[in-house]
């Protein structure tokens, strides 16, 4: 009987028609959005469709504010008056592993998680003025108001969504004591 | 004939899996993140894959470039509500209602949107959905007329016989009016209970003694631990054929599907049912049929895109039967491949199965064992009535709460028997409408 033959030929045909390329590049990120003045570390104006690569700092000035989508579907939208620096940037689409370390130096950053955070959560760190932040299939806020004060808020999902997602939660520590945020809306704070 | 269809229907399934895959792709959006339409049609398709997160970052960007579309800020408003955020909603609210671009009409409409989450909230957590469902399916083969049209009786290869025209018969149609009740409670954010109540109408045209009707009903527990999901249940159905016997079967089994990573996850459970038939003065042997099932099976699903999962399962069965002659040991492998259209869902599945019997059944061969090797080969396409019509006024008349739903279903089934009475090819073509109504209101 050669059912095995047919069946082992089918499936493979089948999944060679299906299989997708991975594609490489150099940049990790470009600017979805940019409304009003938004610049680099080298003072260079970013606009719509600018290529963001490691180590990049990204300035907004004032009534300004931006949106970066990272190859990793990590998406931040930055506000007014914030500067950010992406430490860290290593990420293999074929596997979604990787690892994202940025820092808000200042400003409000609006954080939508993306594959390196949903492969493992501890890949994606932010790092605050005033100690270090870790978070789980979530959107969330960091405010960053000066070096001795930063706030965060957990944007959610919440428990009662009705999209299938996990909840949020977020793990905020200062080096010593960390705490964890499970309800959108629910904010904590972290000084010096 | 059939064979040449199914065929075709592999080479439209290598085209519709190009198509899918030609769909918007994230790295389109790097390359035109400010195109209006086609950002809006990925942010589509992102919340039909249920991929939320770019949905929302998606409107979140067509808001921030184009701040006078109210249409976008509605339907990101309509995301977010079911986000269960009320500090997002808030601040969207707030947003909106400040810009002088909001009308009047518009402030309505978010009012609208408040107050149907406002409802939800209150609802009761029991749920119910009536499904009405509808069949046909055309069969090339309802008697199992044999390969070689021959047949063994006490060692020798005799002809099929044909006594009467009604009772054999090739090519036929079954159509099945199917009512199910399902009502359910969500105990806790990790816990659930359902109960499934359904009876099935089969009538064959003309191969009579296939009617029949089958009342079943069903209880399942549904528990998430960790990354386990977890479902004990037991079953009753009641096969009341109009010109046969009839049996009942009672069953019960637990499966659990462990999330391994997005990628992977694994599917396991363990099964038994007892199957009763019932004498009457016609059928006065029907308890010699009376059989017990018990079932096994490891399914592992790989997901190759968030659109296209391939599955492997193996299986392990055991029928132990009153007759000894009909009692065998099972062992199968199943491969699956489904891929997300944006029409539906298109599957398809083959099935290996080896069947080793325990003893000769004496009148058909004194010395031949039976074994049986099989195949089943379906493919399959489900989805939304809606998404295959293309009249916007159909929609909206007959379907605007997109409750039909349409499947079509092609079946091969190749069996290998060393007895020659069961070496037969079947095919089938099945179509079918369902429309569900949701009933949690009366809760």
């Amino acid at each position: 009987m050669n059912y095995f033959k047919k069946f082992i030929f089918l499936f493979i045909f089948l999944i060679g028609a299906n299989a997708s390329n991975a594609s490489t590049s150099k940049f990790i990120g470009v600017i979805g959005a940019a409304i009003g003045n938004i610049k680099n570390q080298n003072n260079e104006k970013l606009i719509n469709g600018s290529k963001i690569f490691h180590g990049d700092t990204i300035i907004s000035e004032t009534k300004s504010n931006a949106q970066i989508l990272f190859l990793d579907q990590t998406v931040l939208t930055l506000g007014e008056d914030t500067e950010l620096t992406i430490d860290e940037f290593i990420y293999d689409p074929s596997n979604h592993e990787g690892s994202f370390v940025s820092n808000v130096k200042s400003g409000t950053v609006k954080f939508i998680t993306g594959q390196i955070s949903n492969k493992n959560p501890d890949n994606l760190e932010v790092k605050i003025p005033t100690g270090t932040l870790g978070a789980r299939g979530t959107e969330f806020v960091v405010l960053s108001e000066s070096n001795d004060k930063s706030t965060v808020v957990l944007l959610g999902p919440g428990p009662e969504n009705s999209l299938g997602m996990i909840p949020g939660k977020l793990i905020l520590s200062d080096g010593i004591t960390s705490i964890d945020i499970t309800n959108p809306g629910y904010e904590a704070m972290v000084t010096n | 004939m059939f064979k040449k269809f199914i065929y075709k229907i592999f080479i439209i399934f290598i085209l519709l899996a190009g198509v899918a895959s030609a769909q918007i792709s994230y790295e389109e959006i790097l390359d035109n993140p400010t195109d209006l339409e086609l950002n809006l049609n990925y942010a589509k398709q992102q919340e039909s894959s249920g991929n939320l997160k770019l949905t929302i970052s998606t409107l979140e960007r067509l808001s921030m470039l184009y701040p006078e579309s109210l249409e976008i800020k509605l339907y990101l408003l309509s995301i977010l509500i079911k986000m269960d955020s009320k500090v997002k909603v808030d601040l969207m609210i707030r947003t909106m209602l400040n810009d002088p671009n909001t009308t009047t009409e518009t402030k309505k409409l978010v009012a609208e949107l408040l107050s149907d989450t406002g409802t939800k909230k209150k609802e009761s957590k029991w749920f119910a959905y009536l499904d009405m469902k509808y069949s046909q399916t055309e069969e090339d083969n309802i008697s199992a007329i044999t390969k070689t049209n021959t047949l063994l009786q006490e060692g020798n290869i005799i002809p099929s016989p044909v006594v009467d025209s009604r009772l054999i018969v090739e090519y036929d149609k079954t159509n099945t009016r199917t009512s199910s009740l399902t009502i359910g409670k969500n105990i806790n954010d990790s816990s659930s209970l359902f109960f499934n109540f359904g009876l099935d109408i089969n009538t064959i045209n003309k191969k009579e003694t296939g009617d029949s009707d089958v009342a079943s009903s069903s209880m399942s527990y549904f528990k998430v631990i960790g990354n386990h999901y977890i479902s004990p249940y037991v079953y009753w159905t009641k096969l009341n054929y109009r010109k046969s016997a009839d049996y009942d079967t009672l069953g019960l089994g637990i499966n659990n599907t462990y999330i391994i990573n997005e990628k992977n996850n694994l599917n396991y459970g363990f099964s038994f049912s007892d199957t009763a038939y019932v004498r009457t003065s016609v059928f006065d042997t029907a308890k010699d049929n009376d059989n017990g099932t018990y079932l096994s099976f490891i399914r592992h699903n790989y997901n190759l895109t968030k659109k296209t999962q391939l599955g492997t399962k193996l299986s392990l069965g055991r029928v132990e039967s009153i007759k000894e002659f009909d009692s065998y040991d099972s062992k199968g492998i199943n491969l699956s491949i489904s891929q997300i259209l944006p029409f539906g869902t298109l599957k398809l599945k083959s099935t290996y199965l080896k069947n080793d019997y325990d003893e000769v059944e004496s009148f058909v061969s004194p010395t031949i064992i039976r074994k049986d090797e099989s195949l089943v080969t379906v493919l399959s396409l489900d989805g939304l009535l809606n998404k295959v019509i293309p009249f916007n006024k159909f929609k909206k008349k007959y379907d605007k709460e997109n409750s039909i739903f349409y499947t079509l279903n092609l079946k091969q089934s190749d069996v290998s028997s060393n007895i020659l009475n069961h070496d037969i090819e079947r095919n089938f073509f099945t179509v079918g409408l369902t429309k569900r109504i949701n009933l949690s209101e009366l809760f």
